[in-house]
Formats: structure tokens, C-alpha cells, sequence
């Protein structure tokens, strides 16, 4: 490990243990290497080597609160320790982790002492808990779900359906969404946490797996409850109709989390196309010499860490910004998730008919690629996303933008101790105040100078033309009918947002950075502007030169054996 | 999205003379923004009929919830619409809050905001 990244070492002993458990996974006599895991991929299975290795790790300990007994403290380094298995395999990464931690979180945030203990005792001994709340017929629609809870004496009665739910055959337990009463609106749901062990003979009936082209080996998995009797203690929360509120809640945890673990997805892309790139002889020379796969490479990696940026930002903003992260967190799931989604796309030219192969060193590219696509749907949609940031749009024009102040400088110091995460403190609601960009408009007042002073004052003038759009947004352009044009504006708040937490982490996380080329701050933010369009903030020869830098940065990364993330961590391979 | 429009419904509207608004201004205010967010007349607003059977999601509750912040200065929960879920039953809930922070402010010589 290089003093560069001493910083976050507070990590790294855990972290880089799994890493070492798992080894190099270029290594073709790895036991849990790519090789291995792409066999597993062909059978559709989970890879079982490496699910004993996490196993063995005790992987679902860093979903548990750490007074709980488990090491769940800060979410950002949650993510981190998630990125050495997403980087690896998908599959794993969902299939293993974190459909248990989306699961878990509900009952973090809702559940009593009790069910607390019970959630946390059955991860820290390496059991699994489900998420069920998707039903097909509604979507992301989960207000409409008509899966019922129907009381009956102390207890209740479950009835109806749950489809294309990760691990509920192999779950322990069930975090189950239910429809607790007819009427419409927002009270007429709850969440019940319900171990599979009281379930009586007949009561539940598996269905059949969805063929899937993507995340093959993950048991998504769908279920008929008939009469199923669960006690009145099932309940999670002290009353029924909080369902929705839990979820508005710890939904504002998984969608910054998640897209953030997906960044070593793409890390893992992007060494598999530079790899690639020097090792192929084209027209006397290697790919790599070639201007367009260095381009290529270059925006790639650029993106890869304005996507870190803005992922890694709101996770800890959901410890010093909760009263934010309502819309911070949904704007990370619907561009963190575009952005390696595209990137990955884009890669693919790198590596010609490599992408299409199924096995051998380059075989894990198709995989990652297909396994990365449901970040753009699972869980939730990004559109849906756009529908949760839409309505917040007007008030936030009209009191937040250019009127509060900036995010403490504490959010950008990737690497640094935060405050607890207060579970209660992730509400639903309309957010007041707009940190991040408080901190673009202090930054642009402060910083005219130079690359990066040039685009602080061009997503500047971005927020204050959204400032504008956004206070004439009529009543019907706040709902899932808004025209096309006003959901381009959540759109474009997203891309602002993270320029902002890019500004942020320029400005005061330098320290954690360590060694880092300081012109991926002008190759993240041109990233970000080319999605608003417009006119370049650049000259053609400054951007040729910046995608240079950042062509230079992979191979460095890569040949010296580092992350491609913000943190530059060492690593096996 | 062009130019901003003069829609002086788009912001929250007059919250009426200083002091604790009374219920009654509170449901005349409240069965506006309603019919604002609806895109319908006012007198098209039954007060007392529960706001989901008009189709106001929970996307219009917390708007609305944002909106008597501003207009009132109240610090309200966000899921407020959801427990009280009618003109009425939301203006006779916020009157009493609004009372309450009055006198709160009052008493400690601050504004309750």
C-alpha cells in the first residue's frame, strides 16, 4: 500500500483481508478468480467456493450496525469492502450481500429491539435475509401493491404474490411488504419480518425462476402466499400503514449505497479493456498507442471517478446530511448507474469481439456488462428515480438554490470518521436546504480561476437556469405525467449535483486522495458536462489532453496493481 | 422550459395578516393549494372528503407539507397529509399546531421558525 492512500487505512484491514481471501482474479489457478466465476456464471449458479470464502470472511457482518455486533459504522466504508466483491462478481455482490442488506436496512430503521437482534444474529451467522416487496403487476409502483396482511386473533394472514425477489427460496428470513388495508394513499402498508421456520406446510409456494441475461447465477426467485399465519410480533414498527415511510427511508441508504458498489464493476471493465488495449498488436503497433482507445480509455476512467465522487459523497451525506438524502440518494441511483452503464457501453470498442467472448482473460468483460444492465431497473427504476426528484424541484428552486449555504467541508473528506448513522434521522419528505449545491456556489464565487474555476461557473449558471425552469414547473409536471421536459430537468439537477460533489471533494478532500493526478477533477467535471450539452467548456487540445492524463492514471493504476477508484487502493490484481 | 410564468399559485400564495392563522383561513388557504396541485376550481373542493379519493398522492403530500412551511412558517412532519387527510381535518390539526408554536414563541420571546 502506498503512503498515498494512508489515509484510509482505517479500512483497509478489513478490506484488505477479503481481498486477500479472494486473491488475484486474474489469476486463470485462482479457486475464486474470474475463471472460476465465469464457469459458475455458464452454469447459472452461484459461485460456491466463494461464497464459502465469504462465508469464511463473515461478509454479512458489515451490514450490521456496529451496536449491534456487526461492523456497519459508516456506510461509505461499507461500500468500499462491497466494491472488492462487485468487482469480482455481480452476482456475489447482490446474490450474496446485498439483497440481505436491502433487506436488513428496513428493519434497522423500523424494527424493535427484538427483531433487531433476530435480523442481526441470523447475517452474523452467515444466514440470509430477503427483501420481498416487488410484485409484478406494480413495478416500482409499491403503493399500489395488493399483497395483503389481513388480521386474524393476535396475529395476521399473508395472501398473494412476490415476484423476482433475490435469495427468497434460500432466505432465512423475509422482509415482506404488505397491503394492511384497502384504502388508497401512503398508511396502508407495513413491512413483516417473517423467519421461514414458523411458516406452516403448504402456506407458501415457490415459483419459478425468470431466464435473466444478466445476474444468471443470483437465485431471483417468486412466491405465493396462501393464508400464510405469521404472529402479531411480525410486525415491524409499533402500528400498521408505516410502510411506506420505512421504505421512503431506507430506500434513501440502498439507492446511494448500491450504484456506489457498482463502481468496481466498471474498475474491473476498465482493466479488462486496457488489458486488452496493450496487449493487442494492431498495424505494427499495440491498440493502446492508438489515439481512440486512448480517448476511450481516458473518458472511462474519468467517469468511473465522477461517478465515485458523487456515489461516495451522498453515502456520507446520509450521515451528515440526512435531512438530503431524500433526493441526493435517488439522484445518485439515476445517474451513478447511467454513467458506468454507459461507460462500460463505451469500452466495448475497446475491446472489439474480446467483449463477445465467454471465456478465457477477457471473458469476464460480457459478464460484468450483463450482470451491470439491472442497475439501471433493480430495486428501483431510474425513472422512477426522476419521479421521486421531480416534485421536490419548485421548492427547492425557490428556497434552497443560491439561498442556503454549503455542505460542511466534512462531507468531501473521502476516507474521514463521520458522525453515526441515525437510522430515524433518514426521513421522507421535502428537503429544505441543498447543500451540495451551496457548495457549487460558494466554489464558483471563490474559485474563478483556471479549468476547474470555468466549469464551477458553467454548473453555476446550470443550477440558475434550473432555478428558473424549475419555479415555473406547473402542478402536472410534478407527477409520474410530467411532460418529457420536465423530467430532462431532474435529469440535468442530478448531473449539477454531482459536479458539485466532484467541486466538493476537490476542494476539501485533497488529503484523501493521496497520490492522485489532480486534473481528474477538470476530466470527471467535463464528463459530467458533455451530459448537459451545450458549449464546451474546453478546447479540443485542453480535453486531448486531460483524456491523456486520465489514459496514463488507468494504465499507472493498472500496472501498479492499484483501484482505479478515488481511493487508489492496492490490490492483488 | 422557457420563460417563467406569472402563475402566483406556483409559490404558496398569501398566508393572510400575521399571527396564528385560524382554521378557517387555513382551510380557504389549504383548499386553494389543493385545487392548485388538482388543476380544478376551488369551490370544486370538498373540505371534508379524504384527499387520496382526489387522487393526491403522496408526491402532492409532501409538496403540500413544503408548501404550509413556507406559506407559515410551521415546521411540519412530511407525512402530515397522511395522517390527516382532508382540507378540514388538515386546517383544524394545523390551526392547533400553529396556536401551540404562538405560544411557544411567545413564551421564549423567538420566533417559532
Amino acid at each position: 500500500m502506498s503512503t498515498g492512500t494512508s489515509t484510509i487505512t482505517s479500512t483497509a484491514t478489513d478490506v484488505d483481508r477479503l481481498d486477500g481471501l479472494l486473491g488475484d482474479p486474474w489469476d486463470a489457478g485462482n479457486p475464486t478468480g474470474f475463471a472460476a466465476l465465469l464457469e459458475a456464471d455458464e452454469r447459472e449458479e452461484m459461485h460456491a467456493e466463494s461464497e464459502r470464502v465469504l462465508d469464511g470472511y463473515g461478509l454479512n457482518a458489515e451490514f450490521v450496525p456496529v451496536g449491534l455486533g456487526g461492523r456497519l459504522a459508516q456506510v461509505d466504508r461499507l461500500v468500499q469492502v462491497m466494491r472488492a466483491v462487485w468487482r469480482r462478481d455481480p452476482c456475489l455482490g447482490l446474490g450474496y450481500g446485498a439483497s440481505s442488506f436491502i433487506a436488513s436496512v428496513n428493519v434497522w430503521s423500523a424494527g424493535d429491539e427484538r427483531q433487531r437482534r433476530e435480523v442481526a444474529d441470523l447475517l452474523l451467522a452467515n444466514r440470509k435475509v430477503a427483501s420481498a416487496y416487488h410484485e409484478l403487476a406494480h413495478g416500482n409502483d409499491f403503493s399500489r401493491a395488493e399483497f395483503a396482511a389481513v388480521r386474524d386473533g393476535t396475529g395476521w394472514r399473508l395472501d398473494g404474490r412476490k415476484e423476482v425477489v433475490t435469495n427468497l427460496r434460500r432466505a432465512d428470513a423475509l422482509v415482506v411488504f404488505a397491503r394492511t388495508r384497502p384504502d388508497p394513499g401512503s398508511r396502508s402498508h407495513a413491512q413483516f419480518l417473517v423467519p421461514k421456520a414458523g411458516i406452516p406446510e403448504g402456506a407458501l409456494r415457490y415459483l419459478p425462476r425468470f431466464p435473466s441475461s444478466g445476474m444468471r447465477g443470483v437465485q431471483l426467485g417468486g412466491a405465493v402466499f396462501n393464508g400464510c399465519p405469521v404472529p402479531g410480533d411480525a410486525l415491524l414498527g409499533d402500528e400498521p400503514g408505516r410502510g411506506i415511510e420505512t421504505a421512503l427511508s431506507s430506500f434513501q441508504l440502498t439507492r446511494s449505497a448500491l450504484p456506489s458498489m457498482c463502481v468496481g464493476v466498471v474498475d474491473t471493465g476498465l482493466r479488462a479493456a486496457l488489458a486488452s488495449a496493450l496487449d493487442r498488436r494492431l498495424y505494427g503497433g499495440a491498440a493502446a498507442d492508438l489515439p481512440y482507445v486512448r480517448a476511450v480509455i481516458g473518458r472511462a476512467q474519468a467517469d468511473l471517478l465522477a461517478a465515485d465522487a458523487f456515489a461516495t459523497v451522498v453515502t456520507r451525506a446520509l450521515h451528515v446530511l440526512p435531512e438530503e438524502t431524500g433526493v441526493s440518494a435517488p439522484a445518485v441511483k439515476y445517474l451513478v448507474s447511467r454513467l458506468l452503464i454507459d461507460a462500460m457501453d463505451e469500452l466495448r470498442t475497446v475491446l472489439g469481439a474480446r467483449a463477445y467472448l465467454r471465456d478465457g482473460p477477457f471473458g469476464v468483460f460480457q459478464k460484468l456488462a450483463r450482470d451491470l444492465a439491472p442497475a439501471g431497473f433493480a430495486h428501483v427504476s431510474r425513472a422512477a428515480c426522476q419521479v421521486t426528484i421531480l416534485p421536490q424541484l419548485p421548492r427547492l428552486a425557490r428556497r434552497a438554490w443560491f439561498e442556503g449555504g454549503p455542505a460542511p467541508a466534512g462531507l468531501f473528506r473521502l476516507g474521514g470518521d463521520l458522525p453515526p448513522l441515525d437510522f430515524g434521522a433518514l426521513r421522507p419528505g421535502a428537503p429544505r436546504s441543498d447543500g451540495l449545491s451551496g457548495t457549487l456556489v460558494e466554489t464558483a464565487e471563490t474559485c474563478s480561476d483556471g479549468v476547474v474555476g470555468r466549469f464551477a461557473a458553467r454548473f453555476r449558471d446550470e443550477l440558475d437556469r434550473l432555478r428558473r425552469d424549475c419555479a415555473a414547473l406547473g402542478p402536472r409536471d410534478l407527477t409520474i405525467d410530467a411532460r418529457p421536459e420536465a423530467y430532462a430537468l431532474a435529469g440535468r439537477y442530478t448531473v449539477v449535483l454531482a459536479a458539485a460533489a466532484c467541486l466538493g471533494v476537490g476542494r476539501h478532500g485533497r488529503d484523501g486522495l493521496g497520490d492522485l493526478d489532480e486534473r481528474w477533477l477538470p476530466a470527471a467535471l467535463d464528463r459530467l458536462d458533455r451530459r448537459l450539452g451545450g458549449p464546451p467548456v474546453l478546447t479540443e487540445p485542453e480535453r486531448r489532453d486531460l483524456e491523456e492524463a486520465m489514459f496514463r492514471l488507468a494504465r499507472e493504476r493498472h500496472d501498479g496493481r492499484r483501484l482505479l477508484d478515488l481511493t487508489g487502493r492496492a490490490v492483488r490484481g | 422550459m422557457t420563460e417563467p410564468t406569472t402563475d402566483t399559485f406556483a409559490t404558496p400564495g398569501d398566508p393572510g395578516p400575521p399571527g396564528p392563522p385560524s382554521a378557517d383561513r387555513l382551510r380557504t388557504w389549504l383548499a386553494a393549494r389543493v385545487a392548485y396541485y388538482l388543476e380544478r376550481a376551488v369551490d370544486e373542493i370538498d373540505h371534508e372528503a379524504p384527499l387520496t379519493s382526489y387522487g393526491l398522492d403522496s408526491v402532492y403530500a409532501f409538496s403540500i407539507c413544503g408548501d404550509i412551511e413556507d406559506a407559515f412558517h410551521l415546521a411540519v412532519d412530511p407525512t402530515l397529509v397522511w395522517d390527516h387527510d382532508s382540507v378540514a381535518a388538515l386546517a383544524a390539526h394545523l390551526a392547533g399546531v400553529a396556536a401551540a408554536a404562538t405560544d411557544s414563541a411567545t413564551d421564549l420571546g423567538t420566533n417559532s421558525h
